[in-house]
């Protein structure tokens, strides 16, 4: 039970992250598209919300380590 | 998970029941200490170092300038020194024989609440008693203030919290998934299906360079907009 539990845990974060990093590169993409002058700042803002994204699913991951080591 | 494994013990200290242990983690930040006051020192006699230092300088300032509102130097000096202490720790996890420090929750922690408790230190000193007015955001009818306040404060407190677990977890999934790959070389018969996994162990450690410069970056980005903001965010 407990490893079905972490496989939930890490699949729907997983899900969720995959999503919003696709939002967050596709609309930098855009508004790179749109001004190009100004990649400096769209690179340092896409990797701002990356790390912070990237986060969430990091901590689903420690739920889903704490929930296997019981 | 924190505590899964015990670290190996160099000697034992104490102090007042206080386990004050030197461990491998303490060992391997101070060499990262020593790694980066040596560089600082080395600058002030060669110019190469010296031109190395100028980049770091001028990559904080261009980074983290746009967040932190003031052009004393100090500040620059204290979140170059935290960038670089942090880097060099998360990189020191794929030098063979040492692990990364903020691989475990108590470095993360320290370093959280040390940001949070200077924060606030920032903030009292600017303001006063002021201080308090953080958590209530301008434009809130003040009968609503005892639905605001605690939201307010567990936003604030949630920091913290999240800039330790943050760094810590970017640390420890990256070597965990690392172990999964070797344990795949491990567990593959033929040896031509052994080089599938190596391959994985290659990317991922390069990948893990990259997770190391973004999470220190990010941990010193919050920390001059946690403090910028308790400055003059909100007030």
């Amino acid at each position: 039970m407990n490893a079905i539990g972490a496989g939930i845990s890490i699949a729907l974060a997983a899900l969720g992250v995959s999503l919003s990093l696709a939002i967050v590169y596709y609309k930098t993409l855009d508004s790179i598209t749109r001004q190009p002058d100004m990649v400096g700042t769209f690179r340092v803002l896409m990797f701002i919300g990356f790390a912070f994204i990237e986060a969430i699913a990091l901590y689903a991951l420690v739920v889903s380590f704490s929930i296997i080591n019981g | 998970m924190a505590s899964e494994h015990a670290h190996s013990v160099l000697m034992h200290l104490s102090l007042h029941g206080v386990n004050l242990d030197v461990t491998k983690p303490v060992v391997v930040m101070w060499g990262v200490c020593g790694v980066v006051f040596s560089f600082l020192l080395f600058a002030n006699f060669f110019q190469s170092f010296r031109r190395v230092e100028r980049l770091l300088f001028d990559f904080v300032h261009d980074a983290f300038a746009s967040s932190l509102h003031t052009k004393k130097t100090i500040w620059f000096s204290f979140l170059a020194t935290l960038f670089l202490f942090i880097f060099l720790c998360n990189v020191s996890g794929l030098i063979p024989y040492s692990e990364s420090p903020t691989g475990s929750l108590s470095v993360t922690a320290a370093m959280a609440v040390f940001v949070f408790v200077l924060a606030q230190l920032v903030g009292i000193y600017c303001h006063g008693f002021g201080h308090l007015k953080i958590l209530t955001p301008s434009g809130i009818p003040w009968l609503m203030y005892p639905f605001i306040i605690p939201l307010e404060l567990i936003s604030q407190l949630a920091r913290p919290f999240s800039l330790a677990v943050r760094l810590f977890a970017n640390m420890f999934a990256g070597h965990s998934v690392m172990l999964i790959f070797l344990g795949l070389i491990t567990a593959a018969t033929f040896p031509l299906l052994k080089l599938l996994p190596f391959a994985g162990v290659v990317l991922l450690s390069m990948f893990e360079i990259f997770v190391a410069f973004i999470q220190a970056f990010i941990f010193t980005y919050l920390a001059s907009f946690y403090i910028s903001d308790a400055a003059h965010g909100a007030h």
